[in-house]
């Protein structure tokens, strides 16, 4: 079991400059996310952490050590791909048994181990089996256990559900998180899938474009987002970011959206955007569930008034766009009650509000 | 008037037999069409499509025998699960193809390719070969492709699957526009069931082959039929429990919970039954309920809006979906209740009582 | 556009065998296939029957009649019999195996070890790769006459070796062989290499990388994963070089003329001789059905051992 620090980590292809100045510190035992759009960089970071790539610049320590003039096969590190690259011309157990037989251990422990691990990971009656002939969901299991056989220091993990159908996601989802507590190992996790690393995660390294955007705990960052691409990111349904500008009228401070809208501030989110001086533009954000119809309930709240534009069955919820001129904001209709094209009011509490700068994504208002 | 009819369609296949199929998709209606992978739904795509023949059965378009129709000729445009982009054309290129094909005019390509371009946000990649594209890239210009037939009906064969879950969810909305802005028909297949749920004004659910369940999508949600539709659809999946009618058939016993539930409506006395209940509609109280139950919590997956519990009772797992961010314990014991208004019965034969 | 609801204009309804070409692939393909079909059978059939009919009369050219009338000189089976005790026909039988026993081991593991080497990219590679094809690309006759000039008495081997001029590889009894042999292996590792790389590039990076990061050794994982994935190209590789073998004149006639004597007289260089030389062309005829018959069994069982591994 390791920690592992990353120090100011630049990978460069050429021109492109894939992961810039990246720095995170991960304790031991701790099962951390790498989560951010596809392109971003977080499977590029995951592979200079294994040691598939070179680092341009920066360094990587594993309890404290740089592996850097390691070779892979001696850095003990697991590593489950993303299409799981099984030896599909070996038996479950020969794959199982892999990197136990090229430490050279003798037979009988060998084979201790593996129908051990066979059974946890619930794929025993395929043992003898070709590896190839497994359901992608059991392929998924053998993958896991047959890194998790050698006991790495760490585990990395590159999207390793998203080849899974729903239902089985779900399952393996509690499955993972039961495993990383029994192993104990760290683990770090490749996905893009906001709903995976928040229900896995202990914290989650949100990464846009090569930058590290934010680390902390789930609730954390959804509850204090630090930047507006945090914000959109984190969250099912996304946050409604609206952006506009901000305009000073008949002494009501309101944001002119570029759609046409308008939202007048108040209340909190109004002294958040007013907090630094220098902020001529940003982006409003409530997040969906905050928004309410029906009565007015705090004289801060904000009201809106739009059409409903589309209505969407999500799970055991309905979910509502509302079209205010060519803005559209994402709602609850927790009542079942709005139809198409129905003029509706509806309220954005201030409290609940967010204030983002437009030009540098932060937010504003935090202290 | 149906736009698209399938009749009795039966095609066999090594693996499975996919059908009797029977379907009635109106005009100007988004069909969704959802089952595990590898069950026949791309097939049924094809099938009225018209690059494979049904071994038995009809596929009637409008109002005609489709069997003598050529693919060209059934006004359809239809976007592969691989895409199957010309390799060697622009992503312009690719997208006027059917245009240019069907002999339009160079106003109604420019303005077709206008419009798609900005709808999928395409426009500073039309110039790229798709070599030189990511896969959402791909997936878009393939759907342009398809948009800019201006076909009466478009198949979608698992459209944006290749995208990331936000771009995903802005995308499903945008089809939905589009497609009630045109009033084109749409048949979707997607094994997302969430996607499909959210996105189809019907549904037809296939598994193994069959149409399980055809409905809107509150139907098959609410009510599902059977316990296999029950748990394909809604994630997290609907939570199962073995149970077994008291002898006065007032209640439920449900072994594995130690306790029961009180039933509403004539059913056998004694006899067994599956419980179903969504994560959703597991409560969890505080006081003690009348039926409630003691749960022990394995995990927490905090969501934001809503927190998904894992708890156990000897080997099954059940998920609890509670609204907000709830903060228990792991290893903490919490007593929950069912909503009684929303308890599934099912047969042992799996059919809904 | 069309309506989907009204009936569509240009049907191509047309009853007619061509329209429904025009839909099926299958017979479409059939249609395609057909010219080429045609040419094998004057190429390859044809001829086969002739040699067939040959082979079973004692006609030569020296006969005075026109092959056609072979059958006034019938003798059913006696070339067949003839084979098996003809001394000479074991012999160069015996040779034959022997290079390609010798011969086909060396190209395969040369070959795979520059395969090896060719797998990951380092800079230069485009260009090694074209210099390590060359070999393969030049006519065997001309890689006969070059071979023929390295190894003479005077040549530049025997030169760089420190060798007396006096010491003969293309007539020595024993060293003729010898010379053949590594003119074969220097022509044809390129070929194996080719085979063996495509082979080896086509076992999946990632599973390569995976048995990495479990710990194994570069060899480890090579006896481990490369090697078992390259079975079947492995064999075809062997088969195809094998089958080869057994044609291999060009560079044995030209740096040896199949001697001194008959030491270096493979079956193909004994056919050439039996048929320009002696004329018995009926005797020939048996004799390279009976060769084609025996390789294409062995090819079969390789290509069969192929077909169920890949399952």
């Amino acid at each position: 079991m390791s920690s592992i620090q990353i120090n100011n980590v630049t990978k460069r292809f050429g021109d492109f400059t894939a992961v810039e100045d990246l720095s995170l510190d991960i304790e031991e035992g701790e099962f951390v996310a790498l989560l951010g759009p596809s392109g971003c960089g977080k499977t590029t970071t995951m592979n200079m952490i294994a040691g598939i790539e070179d680092i341009s610049e920066g360094s990587i320590l594993f309890d404290g050590q740089d592996l850097s003039s390691t070779r892979i096969q001696d850095r003990n590190i697991g590593f489950v791909f993303q299409n799981y690259a099984i030896f599909t011309h070996l038996s479950v157990y020969r794959n199982l048994s892999y990197g136990l037989e090229v430490k050279k251990i003798n037979k009988s422990e060998v084979d201790s181990r593996v129908r051990a691990m066979a059974d946890r990971m619930s794929i025993t009656h395929r043992l003898e089996q070709p590896a190839s002939s497994l359901s992608v969901n059991e392929m998924q299991k053998l993958a896991i256990g047959r890194s998790a056989i050698v006991e790495p220091r760490i585990f990395l993990l590159d999207e390793p559900l998203s080849n899974l159908d729903a239902g089985f996601r779900a399952y393996m989802r509690a499955e993972l998180k039961v495993l990383q507590h029994e192993f104990g190992q760290t683990m770090i996790y490749v996905t893009h899938d906001q709903i995976e690393a928040m229900s896995l995660a202990d914290k989650i390294a949100i990464i846009d474009q090569g930058k590290l955007m934010q680390y902390g705990s789930p609730l954390d960052i959804y509850n204090s987002p630090d930047n507006r691409f945090v914000a959109n990111f984190i969250g099912s349904p996304g946050m409604n970011l609206i952006d506009g500008k901000l305009r000073e009228e008949k002494s009501q401070l309101k944001l002119m959206v570029h759609g046409g809208a308008e939202i007048p501030l108040k209340g909190q989110v109004k002294s958040n955007f007013t907090s630094d001086g220098s902020v001529h533009s940003g982006s409003f954000g409530i997040r969906p569930q905050d928004i309410y119809f029906g009565d007015k309930r705090s004289s801060n709240d904000i009201e809106m008034k739009g059409i409903v534009d589309v209505l969407e069955r999500v799970g055991p919820k309905r979910i509502v766009h509302l079209q205010v001129s060519e803005t559209n904001f994402i709602a609850f209709d927790d009542q079942d009650q709005l139809k198409l094209g129905e003029k509706v009011s509806f309220f954005l509490p201030s409290e609940k509000s967010m204030a983002f700068d437009e030009v540098s994504g932060r937010r504003l208002g935090v202290i | 008037m149906n736009a698209i009819k399938i009749k009795n369609v039966i095609k066999t296949y090594p693996e499975f037999t996919l059908g009797p199929i029977n379907l009635e998709i109106n005009k100007g209606e988004f069909f969704g069409i959802f089952g595990p992978p590898s069950t026949g739904k791309t097939s049924i795509l094809k099938l009225i499509l018209g690059l494979i023949q049904p071994d038995e059965g009809q596929v009637i378009i409008g109002n005609q025998d489709a069997n003598a129709m050529g693919v060209s000729e059934r006004g359809m445009s239809m976007v592969f699960q691989n895409l199957a982009l010309f390799p060697h054309m622009t992503g312009r290129e690719n997208i006027i193809f059917p245009l240019k094909e069907g002999g339009a005019s160079d106003e109604e390509i420019s303005q077709q390719l206008d419009m798609v371009s900005d709808v999928l946000h395409i426009s500073h990649i039309l110039d790229k070969n798709p070599g030189q594209m990511s896969g959402g890239e791909r997936q878009r210009i393939a759907l342009g492709r398809a948009f800019a037939a201006n076909s009466h009906a478009m198949l979608l064969d698992e459209p944006i699957a290749a995208l990331d879950a936000r771009l995903r969810e802005e995308m499903r909305v945008e089809l939905k526009r589009l497609q009630r802005e045109n009033n084109q028909t749409f048949v979707y297949v997607s094994h997302d069931e969430e996607e499909v749920m959210a996105i189809s004004d019907r549904v037809a659910v296939i598994i193994d082959g069959k149409i399980a369940q055809l409905g809107t999508p509150d139907d098959v949600y609410s009510r599902p039929n059977s316990i296999s539709v029950a748990e394909v659809i809604g994630s997290p999946p609907m939570n199962f429990f073995d149970g077994q009618f008291s002898d006065d058939s007032m209640f439920i016993n449900i072994k594995s919970l130690g306790g029961r539930l009180p039933v509403d409506g004539k059913f056998k006395q004694g006899s067994k039954v599956t419980l179903g209940i969504r994560p959703e509609d597991i409560w969890l109280t505080q006081d003690g309920d009348k039926y409630d139950f003691e749960l022990s919590i394995i995990s927490v997956e905090p969501l934001g809006g809503y927190t998904i519990l894992n708890a156990q009772v000897g080997n099954q797992i059940i998920k609890i979906r509670a609204p907000g961010q709830v903060n228990l314990a792991e290893g903490s014991n919490q007593k929950v209740s069912f909503d009684q208004r929303r308890i599934h019965l099912f047969s042992t034969k799996g059919k809904r009582l | 556009m069309t309506d989907i609801t009204k009936e569509p204009e240009n049907s191509t309804n047309k009853q007619g065998y061509w329209a429904s070409v025009a839909r099926d692939g299958k017979k479409m393909g059939f249609w395609f296939i057909l010219p080429t079909i045609i040419l094998l059978l004057f190429i390859v059939i044809f001829p086969l029957f002739m040699q067939l009919y040959l082979s079973v009369t004692w006609w030569t050219p020296l006969e005075g009649i026109p092959w056609y009338r072979a059958w006034e000189v019938f003798s059913w089976g006696d070339n067949y019999v003839y084979q098996f005790t003809d001394e000479r026909v074991w012999g160069a039988l015996w040779r034959t195996i022997l290079i390609m026993v010798v011969a086909v081991p060396a190209q395969f593991f040369l070959g795979m070890s520059l395969a090896y080497l060719f797998m990951d990219n380092f800079p230069g590679r485009k260009i090694f790769y074209s210099i390590m094809l060359t070999p393969m690309m030049i006519v065997p006759a001309v890689v006969g006459l070059m071979f023929y000039l390295l190894f003479q008495g005077t040549g530049p081997i025997n030169v760089h070796l420190g060798l007396p001029t006096t010491f003969s590889w293309l007539t020595d009894v024993n060293r003729a062989m010898i010379s053949v042999i590594i003119a074969d292996v220097w022509q044809w590792t390129p070929l194996m290499f080719l085979i063996l790389l495509a082979g080896m590039l086509g076992v999946p990076s990632d599973q390569l990388m995976a048995a990495k990061l479990l710990g194994g050794s570069n060899w480890q994982n090579f006896l481990k994963i490369i090697l078992p994935r390259m079975k079947a190209v492995i064999i075809i590789a062997l088969v195809l070089r094998a089958v080869e073998c057994f044609k291999i004149f060009d560079l044995v006639y030209i740096m040896t003329k199949g001697g001194p004597g008959v030491q270096t007289e493979t079956i193909s260089v004994f056919l050439y001789k039996m048929t320009f030389g002696e004329f018995e062309w009926s005797y020939v005829a048996a004799l390279g059905l009976t060769i084609l018959f025996v390789l294409s069994i062995l090819a079969a069982k390789g290509l069969a051992y192929i077909a169920k591994k890949d399952g």
